[in-house]
Parts: C-alpha cells; structure tokens; sequence
C-alpha cells in the first residue's frame, strides 16, 4: 500500500498505466472556473443565468429564469477531451418535479439539446416519465432509453459510461439503464444544459463532476 | 493496487453514496487561482511564493489591516458564497505564522466578508504581542463561545489545522491531534479564509498556507 499513497495519480492508476484526459470539478469557490467552463453570454437565453450557488451543498446553479424558452448551457466550450469510451459522475439535483428539460453528461457541440454525439441523463417530463432517462446521439440518430430511477428534486449521484457496445446509467451507485444503440461516435465533453418550457424558473445545481478517458 | 477508477469513489469508498458540498486549493502554480478567492484589506500582498519549497500562498499584511482571502467579492456582503454547513463541516489547512513578532495568522469559516460584523470560527495562531493573554499560542476562537487557548507547540513551523463545525460544538485538532472543543458554531452557512493581520506595532504580518480542503459531513 506505501507505495502508492502518495500520488493521486497512483489512487486512479496501475503504475505502468497511461492515464487519459481526466478532469475533477468540486464547483466550490467564489465564482465558476473560466479557465475551465464557459459561461460566457452565448451559454444562455432569455433569463437564462449559470453561477455558483451561495447557499449550502449549492455547488453551481443554472437557471433558466421566468421567460419561457430560457436556455443554461455549461460546458467547455467545445473542449472535447473525452473519447467515445468515457466515463463522467456528476452529483446534481433538479428544481422541479414536472415540465422543464434537462441533458447532463458527455457531448459533443455547444449548441445542446438532442443532435448531437452524446452520453447524457435526460429529463423531461412533458413526454418521457419522471425518470432519469438515458440518452445516447451516434451515427447521426438518438435514442432515449427509459430510467427506472426517478427523484428528480432530490440530490443523486450520476454515473454514465460510454463503452465499445454499451452505454450505462446509473443512479447513487444502481444501474438504471443501458442502451446498445445510436452510442456516441465523436469525441466529446462535460455539458449540462436545461431550458423552459413556461414561466416558471426550473434550476439544476451541480456540486461535482468529474469526466474520464475508459 | 488500483482500487477505483475516479476521485469520487475514493472520496466516499464507492459509488452508493452521494457526496456533498467539497473544496479543494493546493495553491501551487504562477498566481492565485481568482475564480475560487477574493483577497480583501487595505494594502498588503497576496502571492504564490515561487521558487520556494513547500511555499504555496503567502500574505504579507500592511503595518495597520488585516489581509486575507475568502469567497467574497469585493467588501460587500451582498456576494458571497457560503456551501458549507455551519453544523457539519470540516476545514483542513497547512499553514505558516512567518512573522516573529506582533503578527495574527487564522483561518476561519465564517459567513460574512467583513470580520468584525461575522459570526465565525478561528484556528487561530498568535505570535508575541505586547503581554496579551494568546501571545505566543495557537487559539480557537469564535463570538459564539469564549476563546481557547491550547498547548500546541512549535509556533513557526507548518501545522496542519482542522476545524469541525459539529451540531452544536467546534473541535479544533492540530496535526491530527484534538486540541480544543468550542461550545458553539457559527449562526449560518459558511464560507473558509485565510488571513493575516499585525496585532499591534508597525509590522507587516506574514503567513504561508500550502493546502486547503473544506466539505460538508
């Protein structure tokens, strides 16, 4: 055990490993790292705002304000270090039990939403159940596997993992779902996106993420 | 020998739980990392202390203001940010008094920018003043229960500090070793600081921090 205490790299790493991209986000501090996350002015609309929370386990906040059709985006700027095969945890917790849209994961674009290559939680209560679906872009087509897992306005650990046939959800340590089609064929990036869809302001706070080559 | 695949597993022994509020600064690099602190006081340094080992952050205070760090913007109480648990925290820091004489070095977990109007916690290291009872003593202090002083020795050398918000108590452990118990917490949430200040006299106080981690239990 000596050996290896006294690196992190050895907390993640065989020693004759090559480790990949990996990034560790506590989203703690007095405002979002820039250096490593765009909130600049294109990453929302309308009311749309994305900063930290100044308020107990707030980690950071997007928000998507009063106006209907409001958009929080926040992601690397199209920084896509994470291959096809990656992992990403994130621990977040949404507003709202009802309406509201939400994709949070690994993706490739700036613009969210569904067309692009991605791994990502999907939540939307309009048309899919309150569960925390799976959603997976590839080949130029999506697919939204159904979750088993629901709580949406309570604090969950994510996990999603994009392998060679198989993509996996799972919630606070249980598998939620998989899926074996449309799985991401381009390299992508952390993304959390959540937008309206009334007048009502739907929030989603993260307090961690961290993303990994597999 | 590889255990887990990710920080978080290691940090919560697997993936079942769900890990609250944490931050983390090593203070290593060219200048401090802004997007986490914001330095507050009139005049005063706040650097890297490069090409030093193990020198991290130093503060230099001017000879009359405390000067330190926090999650505050500028003086202004409107904004803040304060993720962690006044009644289930934990603050650890590798810190350094470097002034000799008359100079204050703390960290704290406080909910406010400004110190006299917070309510808070110190680990709090004195150095000599001029016959005031906390010279030359390591302290826990706070405005909610009567200020401790403890036996730590060893004044000007690196120590690691960690202070525990518990329900209603304050324990302050020096290099693992509890110290001192405080009959209260702070009044709300809480944000950390580091910090140095001239007692009195016409110093300028000087203190080195080389890693901070603070997460809610």
């Amino acid at each position: 055990m000596t050996e290896y205490t006294k690196s992190l790299y050895s907390l993640w790493n065989k020693s004759e490993d090559i480790m990949g991209a990996h990034i560790v986000e506590f989203f703690s501090g007095y405002r979002v790292n820039q250096r490593v996350w765009d909130v600049g002015g294109s990453q929302t609309s309308g009311t749309a705002t994305i900063g930290l929370d100044d308020s107990i386990n707030g980690g950071v906040k997007l928000a998507t304000g009063t106006t209907s059709g409001s958009t929080a985006i926040l992601d690397m700027n199209q920084t896509c270090q994470f291959g096809r095969t990656s992992s990403i945890i994130f621990v977040s917790i949404h507003s709202h039990g009802a309406d509201g849209e939400s994709y949070s994961g690994l993706s490739n674009g700036t613009s969210g939403g569904s067309a692009s290559p991605q791994i990502t939680s999907y939540v939307n209560t309009g048309w899919r159940s309150s569960n925390f679906d799976l959603y997976t872009y590839g080949g130029g087509a999506g697919t939204w596997t159904s979750g088993t897992i629901s709580g949406l306005t309570s604090k969950h650990a994510h996990k999603l993992e994009a392998k060679e046939s198989v993509a996996n959800s799972y919630v606070d340590g249980v598998l939620n779902c998989s899926s074996t089609t449309t799985l991401p064929d381009d390299h992508m990036q952390p993304q959390f996106t959540i937008n309206n869809n009334s007048a009502t302001n739907k929030t989603l706070n993260i307090t961690y993420c961290e993303a990994w080559e597999t | 020998m590889k255990k887990y695949s990710s920080v978080y597993e290691h940090l919560n022994g697997g993936f079942t739980k769900v890990m609250k509020q944490r931050f983390v600064d090593e203070f290593s690099g060219a200048t401090l990392d802004v997007s986490k602190w914001r330095s507050h006081g009139s005049g005063g340094t706040v650097l890297i202390d490069q090409d030093v080992i193990d020198g991290g952050l130093k503060i230099i205070s001017a000879t009359n203001a405390e000067k330190r760090i926090d999650f505050a913007s500028a003086n202004n109480s409107t904004e803040m940010i304060r993720p962690f648990n006044r009644q289930g925290c934990v603050l650890i820091a590798v810190m350094k008094l470097q002034q000799a004489q008359y100079a204050i070095m703390h960290t704290s977990l406080t909910d406010s920018w400004y110190t006299e109007g917070a309510s808070y916690v110190k680990s709090l290291v004195q150095g000599q003043t001029n016959g005031n009872s906390g010279d030359n003593k390591f302290r826990l202090i706070s405005g909610e229960f009567t200020n401790i002083d403890t036996d730590q020795t060893g004044l000007y050398d690196f120590h690691n500090h960690k202070l525990e918000c518990k329900t209603s108590t304050t324990e302050l452990s020096i290099d693992g070793i509890l110290k001192a118990t405080g009959a209260g917490v702070p009044d709300n949430a809480v944000m950390p600081t580091f910090a140095v200040a001239p007692s009195e006299g016409t110093v300028t106080a000087h203190g080195n921090i080389t890693y901070m981690e603070v997460y809610n239990t």
